[in-house]
Formats: structure tokens, sequence, C-alpha cells
């Protein structure tokens, strides 16, 4: 019986497509996207690096993780596309709904998943090839390009939502290490949104960027979520959470400590700790 | 009873009681064990030289180290480059027809009255076995790089590597016994003919250059960030895709240089190929007809002839030409890093 509803999960996770998302992006402002219940993670047996998450996302907002260095912000971040399973010995705990079912079991598709759970990591790390190839290559290994025009067009498409097209337009054979890091940023971000999400985690995406890359990162982040993706974001630095984010939530010492609108979280944080961060007695 | 104390005294720490009971013995045991060294301390500085002329001669020396190496190489290099031109220079062979000629027999004149000395039986057999020992070697040492870098680190590191490593420290004598005992006959059992030819040579080449190929393809593979895997699994893609899309292409210069380091070795061995190759100075008509290359001629003609003859001054000429494809193979790992540094950024 519960192998049977687990290899169910599976199938109708699988069977995502991405039709769908497109269809109901515009109508999903506001929906939930993503919803994790006492989400824990171990990364061997002894040690629990985070515990008991329960946390909610919806669609079109910007969610921010704030927190000091190892709160298990971003290890809470890995469950959500399942990437902490990269690593050896680590385990996941809790339930992570997303589109009706819970995506912590074994039998879950994590290609599948990761197509609509996007990713962007803490340091600009594009491929060794060029912008197209950089952009296309996810295209066409999930088989998403019906023709080389089509996979033209997807290509443009992410590089337009990840505001990068008319900056690269004219160098798309380029190598994407010819850009700047805040461009290569944004290059990630585009070959994430080419997978047509509906989830986007952002880890610290800024934490290597100078300012005014990071502003036109913080940017396109906004404009991501307003066209009904959720995206999730990490970061250490406050001023970037309150600048950018729809709600917030507090990570202290592997605990989810306190969540709520942004606004509310920097006006007026009931927990202790919460107050002691945000009024930089620890950082 | 001393023992006893010893024991009290140790125990002391943890429990109260037998502390107290031995605290008087415990004082007297305890003298003889001053916490002060006794004699000369080796680490009160003496007199120090002073730091400039320290400096000084350490300069001096790795200069002068540095010099001598310089020196090694450049004369080695004007050496087989003298006596390799002497051919073309003093015995006034056409460096045209000894590059195109394709008889090789310089005891002999030829209808014009010239020694026969066409070297290209031996660059054809050079390069056919390179390539194809390459050819042949490719797979396998891509394939145990990514299985010990991406697949099974712990085994791969630990076990395949340095039992792969370990073919480096055979003799290369001992490769040509065991191709001519076992790839020999075994040619000669599939193919027919004689069995000595550029498909055994290559074969026996293969297996030489394996650890050499395998070990840089490992680090060339080993050097691709992680940042780079985890993007691709972030994205979705198998780990079958982000190695073959994403780890090899990264790694390719670094795969390429490790192939022209392999070809440099396959192309300079000697002995092994000698054994089995089947020195024939003739262009080979196909894998399995006796051949010879540069360095089989070589080692096979260098012991029978005089310094200063025309014989003498031609196989210095194949040892140039050996020299000078090797300076280029290394100039192509130059350019080849050159390049990835570039993409690198």
């Amino acid at each position: 019986m519960a192998t049977d509803s687990l290899s169910n999960v599976a199938a109708s996770t699988a069977n995502i497509s991405l039709g769908e998302h497109a269809a109901t992006r515009t109508s999903a402002l506001g929906e939930v996207a993503i919803k994790t219940e006492d989400v824990g993670v171990f990364y061997n047996e002894k040690s629990q690096a985070l515990r008991n998450v329960s946390l909610t996302f919806h669609r079109g907002e910007v969610a921010a993780l704030i927190g000091p260095s190892g709160c298990g912000k971003s290890t809470f971040l890995r469950c959500l596309n399942l990437m902490n399973l990269e690593i050896p010995h680590c385990r996941i705990v809790g339930s992570i709904h997303y589109h009706g079912s819970d995506i912590v079991n074994d039998k879950i598709n994590m290609f599948d998943l990761r197509k609509s759970i996007g990713m962007v990591f803490q340091q600009p790390n594009p491929f060794r090839k060029s912008i197209y190839d950089n952009v296309a290559l996810a295209i066409s290994r999930h088989g998403m390009a019906s023709s080389k025009a089509d996979l033209d067009e997807r290509v443009e498409r992410a590089l337009r939502a990840a505001v990068l097209w008319d900056e690269v337009k004219d160098d798309l054979n380029k190598s994407a290490y010819a850009l700047s890091g805040g461009q290569q940023q944004r290059l990630c971000i585009a070959r994430t949104l080419a997978l047509d999400p509906d989830v986007l985690l952002m880890d610290e995406p800024c934490s290597a960027l100078d300012p005014i890359a990071t502003r036109a990162i913080e940017d396109t982040a906004r404009s991501i979520a307003d066209s009904g993706i959720s995206v999730i974001i990490v970061t250490h630095n406050m001023q970037q959470a309150a600048r950018v984010s729809d709600t917030t939530s507090f990570f202290y010492l592997g605990e989810m400590v306190e969540t709520g609108p942004t606004e509310r979280i920097f006006s007026n944080p009931s927990d202790d700790r919460l107050k002691g961060y945000i009024s930089g007695q620890f950082g | 009873m001393p023992d006893i104390q010893g024991q009290a005294g140790a125990s002391s720490i943890i429990d109260g009681a037998p502390a107290a009971a031995s605290s008087l013995p415990e004082k007297n045991g305890s003298s003889p064990h001053p916490g002060s060294p006794k004699g000369k301390d080796a680490r009160v500085p003496k007199k120090l030289m002073p730091k400039k002329r320290v400096e000084r001669i350490g300069g001096t020396v790795c200069g002068i180290c540095a010099g001598i190496a310089t020196l090694l190489v450049v004369t080695l290099i004007f050496m087989v480059a003298e006596h390799g031109l002497a051919t073309f220079v003093v015995d006034g062979i056409s460096p045209i027809a000894f590059l195109t000629g394709t008889t090789w027999n310089p005891h002999s004149n030829g209808a014009d009255g010239a020694p026969l000395m066409g070297a290209l039986p031996m660059i054809v057999g050079s390069f056919g076995v390179t390539l194809l020992s390459c050819l042949f070697v490719l797979p396998f040492a891509v394939g145990a790089a990514i299985f010990t870098v991406e697949i099974a680190p712990t085994f791969g590191r630990k076990v395949l590597q340095p039992v792969i490593e370990l073919l480096v420290g055979i003799p290369s004598v001992v490769f040509g016994l065991l191709g001519l005992t076992i790839i020999v006959p075994l040619v000669r059992g599939a193919f027919g003919g004689t069995g000595y030819g550029l498909l055994a040579g290559s074969v026996v080449l293969a297996v030489m250059v394996l650890p050499t190929v395998t070990s840089l393809s490992i680090d060339a593979i080993a050097s691709v960030p992680n940042a780079y895997r985890e993007g691709s699994y972030g994205l979705g893609c198998s780990r079958w895709q982000t190695i073959w899309h994403v780890v090899l292409k990264s790694a390719l210069p670094g795969i390429l240089t490790a192939v022209i380091l392999g070809m440099t070795r396959a192309f300079g061995e000697a002995l092994a190929v000698q054994m089995v190759v089947g020195n024939a100075a003739s262009i080979p008509t196909s894998l399995i007809t006796p051949a010879a290359t540069l360095t089989s001629v070589l080692t096979m003609g260098m012991g029978n002839e005089a310094m200063g003859t025309v014989y003498n001054d031609a196989l210095w000429s194949l040892a140039l030409i050996l020299l000078v494809m090797s300076l280029v193979f290394i100039l192509i790992v130059h350019l080849i890093g050159r390049k990835g540094a570039k993409v690198n950024g």
C-alpha cells in the first residue's frame, strides 16, 4: 500500500508538463507553489543541520531566507530541489509538498523536478560553452525544442526574461566567460528560466557581485516573480531581503525562527534572536 | 608497593580518595621528573649568517642550477641538429629525397649515385604506431578517468589509479617481451601473416602509454570545478548528461594534453616497439605487415656504424626528426594550455 502510493506520487510528479505550467501561470498568482512540513536534514547520523522547518511559498512572490552563516538557510533551499541528495550520506526528513505530491521519497524523478524547480548558485557558474549553448544545453537535453527555430526562440525568450537579451544578442556565440560576473549570473538565471520552471531558487546569487550587478539581479528576480514564478532567495544581506522580498523567514542554528511579511519582520520582529540579528548584534 | 603508588598517582585526577592516601609518596616520586630539559638546547639561536648574504648565496646556487639545465637542453638540441644536418650539408643528400624516399639502404647507391636513404617508411611507421596506439588508448584512459573521478571516487583513487600507475614502472623491454609472446601470436592467429607489424606495435604502445594518459585525464576531469556539475544537476540534467556535455567538454583541453603527452611517449619509445614491429624498412601495406619506426632503425643501426660515416649521419638525421617531432608535440601542448587559459579568463 505504502509503496503503491509512493510510486503514484513519483508518476504524478514525473507527468508535470510544461504546457500546464505555462497555462496556469497567469491565473496562479498567490497560489501555493511549494509547502514544507517539518523538514530536517542530516549530513550524517549524528549531526542534524536543519530541523522542523515548515514554510509555504506562493507563486508570484519573492521569499527571502535570512540568517547568519551556517544557520541552515542554504541547506533548506537545497532541499527544495533535492540538491542535497547529491551529497553522500545526506538525508532529508519531513515532507515537501509540490504539485500535490511529497517529493521527499526515493521514487521521485529528480531530473523532472529540477526542471521545474530551477536553481541559481552563489558563484556564477556558466558552462564552458558559448552564451547560446549555455541556455540551449538543458532545453535540448530535456528534449523540449521541436526544431532549431523553436530552440532559437526559447533561448531568446529565456534571455529576455533574465533581462540579458539586449546585452548579448549580437554575440550569442561568444564564450560565456567573456561576460561580466553579473551578466554571467543572469545567464545562469536565463538557462534556468529556459526550462519554464514555476519555482526559482537563488542561493545568495549576489554575493560575488558588485552593487550595480546586484541591483540588476534583484530587478530580474522581481520581474521573474511578477511573471508568476515563486522566487526563493537566500541572502545574508538584510537590505537585499528588505528591498526585494514579499515575505521573509529568519533561520538561526538550524531552525526557522520567524516568518512573515517582510515589512512586519523588519519593523516589528517578535523573536529576540531576530531582533538581535536585525539590530546587528550578531551576523 | 611502588606499583601501587604509581597507579594511585595516575588515578588521582579521577578519584580523590586514593590520591589523598598517596599524596606523600607521590610528591617524593615526582622529584626525578623535572620539567626543565637538561643539556644544550638546539633551539637556542647561534650566530646567524647575515640575511643579505644568505639571499645572495641562495640566488646564485639556484641560478647556476637553472643555467646548467638550460645549457644542457640547448647543447643537446644543438648536437643532434649538427650531426643530423651533416647528412644534408656535408654528405650532400637532398633533404627532400631523404624525407620522401621509400627505400632505406644506406650501404648501396641508387641510380643517381647517392646512397639510398629514404626515411619515409620509418616516418610512416612512427606516426602509424603513435596515432593507432592513441586511438586504442583513448577510450580506456578516458573511461577509466571518468570512472575514477565521477563514478567511484573511493575505489578509483585508492585502487584503480595506483594499479594503472604501476604500469609506469614496468621496463619497456618487459612490455616488448610480453608483446612478443602474447600480442604477436594473437595478431598472427587473428589476421594471418607473421604477426609482426604496426598493429602489434601499437597495441604494446597503447598499454605503455595507458598510465600517462589515464593519470593526466584524471587530473583534467578532477580539475573541472564542482560548480559546473552542480549547475548541470540544478538544470535537471542526469549524471551522464552532465559528464558528457559539461564535464568532458570542460576537461577537453586537459584530455588533449594527456593524449599528446602520451603520443610523445609513444613516438619516442624504441625497444618495445622494435621487438614487435617486424623491422622491415619499407612502407607498410597493411597493419599486419612488418614495418619499422624511426626509433627501431636507430637502435638497431647505431651500434654498427662508425661515427662520421654517411650511414651514421643518416641515423642522426632520424634522431633529429624524432627530436623535432617531440618539440612539436610539446609546442601543441603549450598552445592548448594557452587557449585553455584564455577561455578561463
